[in-house]
């Protein structure tokens, strides 16, 4: 399944893409690697199962929720982005086609919960998740 | 022989040894081309103490790498890597780098720019003791490791003795 | 001189010759039981010498790896635990993570508990953490995935992992259970239940900045909790009732930014273990340093002590080699060991603030991380 091309290129166009990924080797990279592969089972990858988080119920939460994104030093407007870029581009063989990005007031929201288990959270929100 | 022609042959022999070290740096090169450009700094012992270098890619640097005061280092806990063998990219012999890293920004005095400074570790050999730096600019504490250099960053290799870290630019820092 | 032969006839020339002089015999020593002024003090990255301060004298060597962030001593055992990891090449090959149970008097290993390859390294004290039942040791992993794992030290055995991300280090709190700062500005207690599994796990009000003013990762323990210092010198006292975690408004360490003989300097805490605390006294030792912005881990130039249930400062100590490790002994002479850039130890009695003693020789890198029994 791949997302409709005009989110895609929506995501791309504005804000630009190069600073994106800069903010993401500045935030993620380090651990996640600059191609969102990880070091599994240490840090886990970026690429792939991401897609089919954000598709069940609590995924969407889960991926602002976690600590290496909702305690990075950036603002909810640029986690937004960064969440976004890391789905489009490390995940678009896996997102749905009618994938919504995540929206700013969305990701502010969830982003005040505190999840104080997230491996316990991960397997209770996505069942294949190994 | 005359100044210049000793230079132009330092100048080929120092990129023949980088582009050499570069290909073993697998993790790098997953990188992109902007950084690999980044990294080729032909570092002339006359010219080491305070001249301007130029690489492929337009980073200008200035300063002496095997300084604590070196502006990539702003943020460095533990030994330099420049000074036991290796480079500001490239481990010393039989120390593997360390997939895993944690970036900080710097301050590029030359130009006045931020960069994105990756500080990896070089691991699985006993420590060289040369060279210790301790510099604090944006580190935090280790409970939010993404921005700790008090950690061992020996992740994801064989060994996780630490041998020395290197400052790898990974490009400019934007926001 | 008669060079005495090994012959048995020899041998009683020899004792002819030298009337009255017997041969020595070796021996061996244990350590006595640690007084109040008896510290480790590692030298760099390598063992802890056990001094004792008062007197200079040296007890014994604790053999901790490179790797050993910290000891956590249990003297009620007889017993000092440390996280170890080992390589069967020194530096590399086939690697092992263990709890190592260091006998207190003979300080060598008397036992290993093997625990999942994560251990957390670099000198931090609070990454091993003995839990108020004297039974369960918590040790910090990081992989650079935060855990923790739990080991039962009267079985001597490993209990289980627990995950905890976006959360480091442990302190022990009453109930067995400990302690943790997370990256989101508040703590996090996990609590255990008898076999060593977790019972529960909360989180504290936000109460710190990370981006503004974070608080360092070297609280000090206090009779009825614990006490973290701000990068910009704000004192939270935090203390756990039940499933309550109480943290007070802070206090300053640096009140006279803008007034007084200090106006204008900006002096701030720094260093490596940079704060010690007097339970009976009721004293804050901190290292302050004039570095401002980023000068978290800049040597002190300074001691200053603090009155805590006062909140104010009764006095300053000049120093002259700055120091980044001190420790304060719990007696009521208490004397305050800091580690100089010298590679010396200072030793000061706290009622003067008069330097008594300098240990020098503490190992081939010098004093460094300073902890008590």
């Amino acid at each position: 399944m791949t997302v409709r091309w005009f989110v895609i290129l929506g995501l791309l166009a504005a804000p630009a893409l190069a600073d994106t990924q800069a903010v993401y080797l500045l935030h993620c990279g380090g651990c996640h690697l600059a191609d969102g592969r990880g070091v599994p089972p240490e840090v886990p990858s970026l690429r792939g199962d991401l897609g089919h988080i954000v598709q069940v119920p609590g995924g969407r939460e889960y991926v602002v929720q976690v600590p290496g994104a909702s305690q990075a030093p950036v603002s909810d407007e640029v986690l937004t982005q960064i969440i976004n870029w890391i789905l489009v581009e490390f995940n678009a063989s896996t997102l749905a086609e009618e994938f919504e990005p995540l929206s700013t007031p969305e990701v502010s929201r969830s982003r005040k919960r505190v999840l104080a288990d997230p491996l316990k959270t991960r397997k209770e929100v996505w069942r294949g998740y190994e | 022989m005359k100044v210049t022609d000793w230079l132009d042959s330092t100048i080929n022999q120092s990129s023949r040894k980088l582009a050499q070290q570069s290909s073993r740096r697998g993790f790098i090169g997953r990188l992109g081309s902007f950084l690999v450009g980044a990294a080729v700094l032909p570092l002339l012992p006359v010219w080491r103490a305070s001249a301007a270098t130029t690489d492929a890619e337009g980073l200008q640097e200035i300063g002496d790498p095997q300084s604590c005061d070196y502006w990539r280092y702003c943020a460095l806990g533990g030994t330099l890597c420049t000074c036991c063998g290796g480079s500001v990219t490239s481990c010393p012999p039989g120390a593997e780098p360390s997939p895993i890293s944690w970036v900080g920004t710097c301050r590029n005095p030359l130009d006045n720019k931020d960069y994105l400074i990756s500080y990896n570790d070089c691991c699985g050999k006993a420590t060289c003791s040369r060279c210790f730096c301790h510099r604090s600019e944006r580190d935090l504490p280790v409970y939010a490791p993404a921005k700790a250099n008090d950690i061992l960053w020996c992740f994801g290799t064989e060994s996780n003795a630490y041998h020395c870290t290197v400052a790898v630019v990974m490009g400019e820092a934007t926001a | 001189m008669l060079k005495c032969s090994t012959l048995l006839l020899g041998l009683l020339l020899c004792a002819a010759g030298h009337a009255g002089i017997q041969p020595e015999k070796i021996s061996q020593e244990t350590m006595g039981a640690p007084g109040p002024t008896w510290f480790l003090v590692r030298s760099g990255l390598g063992s802890q010498y056990v001094f004792d301060v008062a007197t200079g004298e040296m007890h014994g060597l604790l053999p901790i790896t490179f790797y050993t962030p910290a000891v956590e001593p249990n003297l009620a055992q007889n017993e000092i635990y440390a996280a170890e990891i080992y390589y069967s090449r020194v530096h590399n090959g086939t690697r092992t993570d263990v709890v190592t149970v260091y006998d207190a008097e003979t300080l060598t290993s008397k036992a290993e508990i093997e625990v999942p390859q994560k251990i957390a390294s670099l000198p931090f004290r609070h990454y091993i953490a003995l839990l108020d039942d004297a039974q369960h040791l918590a040790v910090f992993n990081l992989t650079p995935a935060q855990s923790v794992s739990i080991v039962d030290v009267k079985q001597r055995n490993f209990v289980t992992e627990i995950s905890t991300p976006g959360c480091a280090l442990n302190f022990a709190t009453p109930g067995r259970a400990f302690l943790q700062i997370c990256g989101d500005g508040r703590l996090q207690m996990i609590r255990l239940d008898e076999q060593g599994n977790e019972s529960q796990r909360v989180r504290s009000d936000r109460f710190f900045n990370l981006e503004e003013d974070p608080v360092f990762d070297k609280p000090v323990r206090t009779a009825s909790g614990w006490l973290l210092v701000s990068y910009q010198g704000d004192v939270f006292e935090v203390s756990v009732d039940g499933d309550d975690i109480e943290i007070n408004k802070p206090w300053s360490l640096v009140v006279e930014k803008t007034e007084g003989e200090l106006a204008g300097q900006p002096w701030g805490p720094g260093g490596g273990h940079f704060l010690s605390y007097h339970r009976d006294l009721d004293l804050l030792f901190v290292l302050m340093n004039t570095v401002g912005e980023f000068g978290q881990d800049s040597a002190g130039e300074e001691v200053w002590v603090f009155d805590v249930s006062e909140q104010s400062r009764i006095a300053r100590l000049a120093l002259e080699h700055k120091a980044e490790f001190l420790h304060v002994s719990q007696n009521r002479d208490a004397l305050l060991a800091v580690s100089g850039e010298d590679l010396n130890l200072h030793i000061f009695d706290v009622k003067t603030l008069k330097e008594v003693r300098t240990i020098d020789s503490v190992g081939a890198a010098g004093a460094g991380h300073i902890q008590g029994f």
